[in-house]
């Protein structure tokens, strides 16, 4: 009776606080240690197996647990040790010295929706990395700081300056349009890792792609402290995501953050500095002065920038407003090195604090963070502040509570790049070398008159940039969440889970009063953006289990979840500054504003649940049928399943030498929603611009004009769709000595959201539909092994080795490639059926049948195609990881080596210096040459002539390697070969006679130390637009990458 | 059991219409609306207009005639003719997605009640259909502007298109005549051109109608009649002008003063146009061009990308710029009057180019007046109205298409272009070609539209 009321009460989903009543129960205690060293072992689970009964074992490794009647196994389980069923007899004590797990087959992760598995059940692939590699690699950005540890993910950073963001991969590119970038989850909640308004410097109704120049911003994730990590895993692809449905189609990586624990008070500081310096640049000429252009070649007169006596330009007595060429007379003096002049060494300081302890019942774990970063160029600087408490608490035998809340406060001053006037690296490399950027004295970049000394008066001064055009970001964020698990019976498990994220994003950007960056010219500009964000998570989950008979036991979870997230934006603009150097809204003329929000809600529903058959075959299965206010007003819900099955085999047929095998296989579908408001067309208030100018806009002489939107909505809007095979092998070789885990698998992503490109004579340029096909395919392939296990030493290796073969499959009807994201005229990042995704498309050369270059006869040079083309895949063909580490006594030495084989990169900033004549291939421009090729004739076909006409080396510089010629001669190899990591550390073996210090580790890390590649750019490693955009494969004046020199001491009391 | 049952399945029940309910709702926008009104989009279609006639195709346009010369970046590269398919794209989307789609919602949703907004509706429609026929040729016009109800829509002939232009403007100029009481709203300050004055309207209307009878003098044996008797109604004085309007803040400014602010350098006077000028001293050349680094009014070698001679001058980057003018129709009478009646035209050919040099300097110059502005019934000649049309009409769009039509003044082209002749049609833009199943692409710019042949 009572049972049956029991289960009705729970069919209505209250929570009834009462205690289980059982009959008849009995009370076991005893000891465990570790079986080889007799220590104590604290902290072991001991549980009665399919039951919630449990403990954990005490700090001195004695524990008490009353089992229920009929009980007949006790299950000791930890970390790193073997997992152990001793049956229970009639003595009420039992002890256990348990044995290390070597081969870490009792490996428990967390996989979606923290909901914790066996390692050893799981049917689709997922990868852990440590919170110490994390934190080992000296990375600030916990998604930079995952490059190179896993297979099957792409790590690109942005490069070196401080606060920048780091996009991941999972498995290539599954969206066209949509985010490609997977769920962040901390301990169970999703967390915000957008970029925000990609470049707060532009109004939101800015019409062109606003990560093309300006300000590349941190990815949210960067506001997490590496320090407080335990470990991460990373769940794939649909088969490991699937639960998160519509927000999972491209993955999801869970951080696990260090959790609350028990026992003696402990303490543990880490301190750390860093250095860093810029690690590639392109090479200049140091030969030649300013002057000449590539229209007409060198010049005979050098053309030094010089506002004359009065310093102010555009007055009668300036001698030359400069110019951004160096095509120039020979240098009478030497080479400016105005590079070497502007970089610096950068300087990070990373200190770190975290407490422990507490009870048997009640346990908490406190730390605080804080680093200081400041950059490798002057006057950038990142500040991250990181508090967290998390606290548990066991209520009674049932009944847990635990919460966590993390208060970080971040920001720093960030830096321009790219396309734009007050860009430093365009500045900088266009500067002629007779031209001295820096001037002597603090100030040596300023006339004597306040006026900027630019080498071409329209390019601000990159010190002048530094400190006058400053973006000053600020950000305050609280993550927090608590949960509460209830087991009244042996077989129900409830758990509920409630977490927030909730931050405030302000951006101030300045332009000096004498910066060209604003429109229309040096009036002094100011931009005010705040975003303030909220997103609330609820997860209630109800877990059963059954055992069916001693060989088969099964579990079900079933689930709802309740997630709102709230995005209001504010943007202010002042222009026209009045005072300078005063930067507040009032003291500017022109005034302009705009607001956005966007609220989304999601609602789910769902079951996960599995059988275990005699320890070898385990099957499991999930659905989650999700409600969405994205989805189209017609359909607003989808399902999403999931299918996997693991095998032991070795536990079927012994192998010699195979310690463990296991066969894995899955299959899941998982999305991603369209975005918000897609569903309906709305009026917009447009903007008429043409690239060149600020263009016309609102208001007008007064008046304000709205009209349809470009995009047409759409109410028939279904999520896109990611539906993943995968097929997996996890073998151990010689009992834990050589591992090989290898995935091969095959994930095609349909019904693709497309803002469908349509022509503009419509009346509309976009519709959102769901139209696009691609395909991912590819292998992981993780290969660990010690190949040297001594007393004293030991040497281990893992490689990992990741190749992903994307193709776009298909696109709307009757259409072959469109457009990703608007980008440059001469470059765009397209997706073209047949090809792999995100393809840079310009133009190209036109070329007789068998290929030869076709020769204008009238100029010696070749000729442009008026059709552009795909002339680059940014992706890797593949990557390689091999670490190696060495373990000598207390010494350890670790060296990663990273590999990426293919992957172009369109040079725009060594093309665009090249046209300058900056770089050092221009050095032998005089010389004459002739370009292999044919003859064209006047209708443009060959004429079978090769081509005899001879130019000078310039104009082949200008117009063939240069950006006056086709784009497809700016696209290089990115390949290279890094070693990202080499840690040497040391751990001192304290006396226990040492007062207070527990542990003493000293360590020294050289970050990306050496790089070896054939592209002629900066650090191949990098990214115009960051992690909020889809384009790939751009360097346009992007700033270097940085390499480091770490020194820390870790401290445990 | 089967209570438990029955209970699980409420339980479910509940559940889903929950789900169901916590995202209802969420799916409107606050952030943009789904209804606007008649004047929000008459100022729209109105700016998109000046943006198309004063922005990068009347500086395209104005290289390719040399009255300026490209000297720097992507001028050079036009300069050069090498303008492919993507270069123009954005010029094309703001005509049709932003001018025609604003137009056509206004005449077909907004103005039932409202023939005056109708009119001006239908006075824009086709000035952008215009200037689109006039670059590209063949355009899309009847299956334009439908949205999801025509994806891919066919090209108009040149020759359909101007007969559409001329139909369409008799049925403006018929809503613009209704009495202001027959409407229910009317336009005032919205109207950036003229206002709400009705009557202006129509008079411009009358004068663009001239205006495209004109284009089709190759085709068409009416052409000069059907001019004349539009221009007995259009724009009688230059008190009646249709013009651009700017002003002094950063999304209002002239686009010529923005360009030449933001992108200095990069647009020269070009060398024939200013020789033409010299050799006539030619009042109005103080004021199109401005002194070069010598000090002197001298424009730049076609081809040479000399960024020391003259820049452009106060004239193209005033706070107004000519969009229809009594300038152009006093041209458009000279040449239809030719062969008719040569004394007329000599005089309204006179009246032109003072009308001219009052609007461009502001006062007369009966030295020059005598030497060119006194043509008669004996001395005038159609060369010598297309060469002054073309002085007078500077840095328009009209400018390069009567140069087209005319062939005067004779241009020599650039030795550093990609093609052998001054291209006298723009490329069929990317997108039409990627996305429009119906398009009829060009790539060829030396290949003239209809009216050009």
């Amino acid at each position: 009776m009572k049972s049956k009321l029991y289960s009705i009460l729970l069919t209505c989903l209250c929570l009834v606080f009462g205690q289980s009543v059982l009959a008849q129960s009995r009370a076991i205690s005893g000891k465990v240690t570790d079986g080889t060293n007799k220590e104590p072992l604290p902290g072991v689970t001991i549980q009665v197996p399919s039951t919630n009964v449990g403990t954990i074992s005490n700090a001195d490794g004695s524990y008490n647990i009353t089992v229920p009647e009929g009980s007949t196994t006790l299950r000791f389980s930890y970390l790193g040790y073997k997992t152990v069923d001793l049956p229970i007899g009639t003595s009420n004590t039992i002890n256990l010295g348990m044995e290390e797990d070597v081969m870490g087959l009792d490996m428990v992760v967390v996989t979606a929706l923290a909901i914790k598995k066996e390692v050893k059940s799981l049917g689709y692939s997922t990868e852990n990395v440590g919170g110490d590699a994390l934190s080992s690699s000296g990375e600030a950005n916990v998604i930079q700081g995952l490059a190179a540890k896993s297979a099957g993910i792409q790590v690109v950073g942005s490069g070196g300056t401080p606060g920048t963001s780091s996009k991941i991969l999972i498995r290539g590119n599954s969206s066209f349009t949509r985010t490609n970038e997977p769920l962040i989850v901390v301990d169970g909640v999703p967390i915000d890792n957008s970029q925000g308004n990609i470049n707060s410097s532009l109004a939101s109704d800015y019409p062109f792609n606003a990560g093309l120049g300006g300000v590349n911003s941190g990815n949210r994730a960067l506001d997490l402290n590496p320090d407080d990590i335990e470990s991460v895993t990373i769940l794939k692809g649909p088969a490991a995501a699937a639960l998160y449905g519509a927000r999972a189609g491209n993955g999801a990586i869970i951080y696990t953050t260090k959790g609350a624990k028990g026992g003696k008070l402990r303490a543990m500081y880490t301190s750390s500095v860093e250095i860093s310096q810029v690690n590639k640049m392109i090479e200049l000429q140091d030969k030649y002065a300013s002057g000449g252009s590539p229209a007409s070649g060198p010049g005979t007169d050098a053309d030094v920038a010089d506002y004359g006596p009065d310093g102010v330009w555009f007055t009668d007595d300036d001698v030359s407003l400069g110019t951004p060429y160096s095509w120039g007379p020979e240098l009478t003096g030497a080479a400016i090195d105005n590079v070497g002049n502007f970089f610096q060494n950068g300087i990070s300081t990373n200190n770190n604090l975290s407490m422990t302890g507490g009870s048997n019942n009640n346990s908490f774990r406190f730390s605080i963070g804080r680093n200081n970063t400041s950059g490798v160029i002057p006057n950038s600087e990142y500040n991250r502040t990181s508090l967290r408490l998390s606290a548990e608490s066991k209520i009674s035998d049932n009944f847990t509570v635990n919460s966590s809340a993390n208060y970080v406060k971040s920001g720093g001053t960030r830096v321009q790049n790219g396309s734009n006037l007050a860009g430093v690296m365009l500045a900088l490399m266009r500067a002629p070398r007779d031209f001295d950027l820096m001037g002597k004295g603090e100030t040596g970049y300023l006339t004597s008159a306040g006026y900027p000394r630019n080498a071409f008066y329209a390019y601000d001064n990159p010190f002048y940039s530094v400190n006058h055009n400053t973006n000053l970001e600020n950000t305050d964020r609280v993550i927090g969440n608590v949960g509460m698990n209830y087991a009244p019976l042996p077989w129900l498990d409830i758990t509920y889970r409630l977490g927030a994220d909730v931050y405030s994003n302000r951006r101030q950007q300045r332009f000096g009063i004498h910066s060209w960056q604003p429109d229309p010219g040096p009036v002094g500009e100011m931009e005010e953006y705040t975003s303030n964000f909220s997103q609330i998570y609820s997860d209630l989950l109800i877990g059963l289990k059954k055992k069916f008979n001693a060989d088969l036991e099964g579990h079900i979870t079933l689930g709802n979840n309740l997630w709102h997230t709230s995005t209001k934006d504010i943007y202010s603009r002042g222009r026209s500054m009045n005072v300078p150097d005063f930067y507040n809204l009032s003291n500017f003329t022109e005034l302009y504003t705009n607001n956005a929000e966007e609220i989304t809600r999601t609602a789910a529903l769902f079951f996960d649940g599995g059988l275990e058959y005699k320890n070898w075959l385990y099957v499991n299965a999930s659905g989650r049928n999700e409600w969405s206010s994205t989805f189209g007003a017609n359909k607003n819900n989808f399902f999403y399943p999931a299918v996997n099955t693991s095998i032991i085999f070795t536990e079927l047929v012994k192998i010699p030498n195979l310690s463990f095998g296991k066969l894995r296989l899955g299959y899941a579908e998982s999305g991603i929603s369209p975005p918000a408001y897609s569903s309906h067309t709305y009026y917009e208030r447009q903007s008429y611009t043409d690239g060149f100018t600020g263009g016309l806009g609102y208001p007008y002489l007064g008046q304000n004009g709205f009209s349809l939107s470009d995009a047409i909505g759409n109410p028939d809007l279904r999520p896109e769709r990611q539906k993943g095979m995968e097929f997996g092998l996890d073998l151990r070789f010689f009992t834990g000595r050589l591992n090989l885990d290898l995935t091969y698998y095959n994930q095609k992503s349909v019904d693709i959201l497309m803002l469908q490109p349509i022509s503009a004579s419509t009346g509309f340029t976009n519709i959102y539909t769901n139209a696009g096909e691609m395909v991912n395919k590819g292998w992981e392939i993780t290969l660990g092994g010690t190949p040297v296990k001594a007393k004293d030493f030991t040497w281990d290796i893992n490689l990992t080795f990741t190749k992903n073969t994307n193709e776009v499959l298909k696109l709307a009807e009757g259409v072959d490639e469109i457009n990703i994201e608007t980008a440059f005229s001469s470059i765009g990042s397209y997706a073209i059926v047949g090809d792999p995704y995100g393809a840079l498309y310009g133009t190209q050369w036109k070329r007789a049948a068998d290929g030869q270059l076709l020769i204008n006869p009238n100029t010696g040079l070749p000729i442009i195609d008026g059709q552009r083309g795909n002339i680059g895949n940014p992706f890797p063909d593949w990557l390689m990881n091999i670490r190696n580490s060495f373990k000598y006594k207390q010494f350890r030495l670790s060296a990663l080596l990273d590999i990426r084989q293919g992957g172009d990169i369109w040079a725009g900033t060594y093309a665009r210096l090249t046209r300058h004549g900056a770089t050092a291939i221009t050095e032998d421009r005089n010389e004459k040459m002739i370009i292999e090729g044919v003859l064209a004739d006047a209708n443009g076909e060959s004429t079978g002539q090769a081509n005899n006409i001879e130019i000078s080396k310039w104009q082949y510089y200008v117009n063939y390697l240069g950006d006056f010629g086709a784009s497809e001669s700016s696209v290089y190899d990115g390949s290279w070969v890094r070693l990202r990591e080499l840690t040497l550390s040391y751990d001192f073996k304290l006396k226990s006679s040492v007062p207070v210090i527990r542990s003493l580790n000293v360590y020294a890390t050289g970050r990306n130390l050496w790089l070896s590649t054939n592209y002629p750019g900066i650090d191949p490693e990098t990214s115009l637009t960051g992690s909020g955009s889809n384009v790939n494969g751009f360097d346009y004046f992007n700033n270097p990458g940085t390499k480091s020199y770490i020194f820390g001491v870790k401290v445990g009391f | 059991m089967k209570t438990k049952a029955l209970i699980g399945l409420l339980a479910t029940g509940l559940f889903l219409s929950g789900c169901s309910k916590f995202v209802e709702d969420y799916d409107v926008s606050p952030n943009y609306p789904g209804e606007v009104n008649a004047a929000l989009l008459t100022t729209n279609a109105q700016v998109a207009l000046f943006a198309t006639y004063n922005g990068q195709l009347a500086r395209t346009t104005s290289i390719w005639t040399q009255q300026l010369a490209g000297t720097d970046a992507q001028m050079i590269d036009h300069a050069s003719y090498r303008l492919y398919e993507g270069d123009i794209q954005n010029e094309w989307d703001v005509i049709y997605k932003d001018g025609l789609e604003a137009c056509r919602d206004l005449i077909n949703n907004y103005s039932d009640g409202n023939p005056h907004y109708r009119g001006i509706g239908q006075v824009l429609e086709c000035m952008f259909l215009g200037v689109a026929t006039d670059l590209w040729g063949d355009v899309p016009n009847t299956n334009a502007i439908k949205g999801t109800d025509d994806l891919n829509p066919t090209f108009d002939t040149q020759e359909d298109v101007i007969k559409y232009i001329q139909s369409n403007l008799d049925a403006a100029i018929t809503n613009l005549k209704t009495d202001a009481a027959a409407n229910s709203l009317t336009p005032s300050t919205d109207d950036l051109v003229y206002g709400g004055d009705a009557a202006a309207w129509i008079k411009a209307a009358y004068t663009l109608k001239a205006r495209y009878a004109m284009r089709i003098t190759h085709k068409s044996s009416t052409a000069s009649s059907d001019a004349l008797s539009a221009l007995a109604n259009g724009i009688a004085s230059s008190d009646d002008d249709m013009m651009a309007a700017f002003g002094t803040k950063g999304t209002e400014l002239n686009t010529w003063f923005a360009f030449e602010t933001a992108r200095p350098g990069y647009l020269r006077m070009g060398k024939p146009f200013v020789d033409e000028l010299t050799a006539n001293n030619d009042p109005r050349l103080s004021f199109y061009a401005a002194k070069d680094t010598g000090d002197i009014y001298r424009g730049a070698v076609i081809g040479s990308g000399d960024a020391t001679a003259s820049p452009i001058g106060s004239y193209l980057q005033s706070l107004s710029f000519p969009l229809i003018s009594y300038v152009e129709a006093k041209f458009i009478e000279a040449e239809a009057q030719f062969a008719n009646d040569k004394g007329k035209s000599a005089e309204a050919f006179n009246d032109a180019v003072k009308a001219s040099l009052m609007a461009v300097t502001g006062a007369n110059d009966s030295a020059f007046v005598a030497n060119v502005a006194s043509e008669t019934a004996g001395s005038i000649n159609l060369d010598k109205i297309y060469a002054q049309k073309h002085v007078a009409l500077f840095g328009q769009i009209e400018a390069y298409n009567e140069w087209r039509k005319g062939d005067i003044p004779v241009r020599t082209p650039n030795p550093q272009g990609v093609i052998t002749t001054i291209p006298v049609r723009y490329p069929t833009p990317l997108e039409e070609r990627l996305y429009n199943t119906n398009a009829v692409v060009v790539h060829d710019l030396s290949q003239k539209v209809w009216w050009d042949n």
